[in-house]
């Protein structure tokens, strides 16, 4: 599975989208992606990538195209 | 069924309001009774145990409109939960008692939006800012009663808070929080539900009982993630004779 595959699927399972939606997706644009999701999509991701992320980065992650950014900062290369 | 002339809110809204809470063992016939003041009287709220079609049936008959449920949440304290995630991020924040400039800022945050849900700021009969006067009035009330008012704080800015009063022996309400609006999509709103609850852990008490409204569907699924249960809900109507 690639880092793109892995990166979608975590959305995907965490905030009940569908790939179609993930493009400018941001938190509060979907009722799953509340702080609750937020949290689940962040447990995923970190389990997913086997990384640890920085608070500062997870208040930041607001939008599917951010975490790209942010998840960069861990190697992780799409 | 108890009949609340609610003062409050002719300060806060500018009508002369009544509160009518209706008991399980109330009857429609009751609300007959009163049938000129539910016509007279200028914005009635009506709170109705579930499961009681006729008293709703008749309200809705008398023009009454249903706009919200309000959900008794509790929580034992022994049963909090916090996911391994929310334990690591739960370490960096911290909460200390309000001062006078913390509550400054919590009032601009409230004229600014922070409460987005409420049955005020959803009824087209108010304003934005009646809304927002309204809650900011409810602190100030409380605070010169006994409750507190608690700052949520990350790396010495404040994210949110907590209001905060004992209700019973060893039962606390925290009876409004928020994060603000710099934080609002910042995922820590878990906070605002598990700071409360460390404060009644510092206090050696056991329950928490507070309400959501069911117009907010977020903090009723924040709630069930830290462990909290239904343990109570009404309806409520209300009707405007303005």
């Amino acid at each position: 599975m690639t880092n793109l595959e892995k990166y979608n699927d975590s959305f995907i399972s965490s905030l009940q989208v569908t790939e179609s939606q993930l493009d400018g997706l941001k938190y509060q644009s979907v009722e799953g992606w509340d702080s609750v999701g937020h949290m689940g999509l962040i447990a995923t991701l970190e389990d997913s990538f086997d990384i640890m992320l920085d608070t500062d980065d997870i208040i930041d992650f607001s939008s599917y195209a951010r975490g790209k950014e942010i998840l960069k900062k861990y190697d992780v290369i799409f | 069924m108890e009949l609340i002339d609610a003062f409050w809110e002719k300060r806060n809204l500018g009508v002369d309001c009544t509160e009518i809470t209706i008991s399980n063992e109330d009857t429609v016939s009751q609300l007959e009774a009163i049938t000129d003041l539910l016509d007279t009287i200028e914005y009635i709220v009506v709170k109705v145990p579930i499961a009681r079609l006729d008293i709703n049936e008749y309200l809705t008959k008398h023009d009454f409109v249903f706009i919200e449920a309000n959900v008794n949440f509790q929580l034992n304290i022994k049963d909090a939960i916090l996911t391994p995630l929310q334990q690591r991020l739960n370490n960096s924040i911290a909460y200390a008692e309000m001062n006078a400039s913390d509550l400054s800022l919590l009032y601009v945050e409230i004229e600014k939006g922070l409460f987005k849900t409420d049955r005020i700021l959803l009824d087209h009969n108010f304003t934005k800012l009646q809304a927002a006067t309204r809650y900011i009035n409810w602190i100030k009330d409380e605070l010169a009663r006994t409750a507190k008012a608690y700052k949520i704080v990350y790396k010495e800015d404040t994210i949110g808070f907590f209001t905060f009063k004992q209700i019973a022996e060893d039962v606390y309400y925290p009876f409004l929080a928020g994060l603000y609006e710099k934080y609002s999509q910042s995922g820590l709103g878990f906070t605002t539900l598990r700071k409360p609850i460390e404060e009644v852990i510092k206090r050696k008490g056991k329950l928490i009982s507070t309400y959501a409204s069911t117009n907010n569907p977020y903090v009723i699924r924040a709630h069930t993630q830290q462990g909290f249960s239904i343990h109570d809900m009404q309806y409520v109507y209300v009707k405007h004779n303005f």
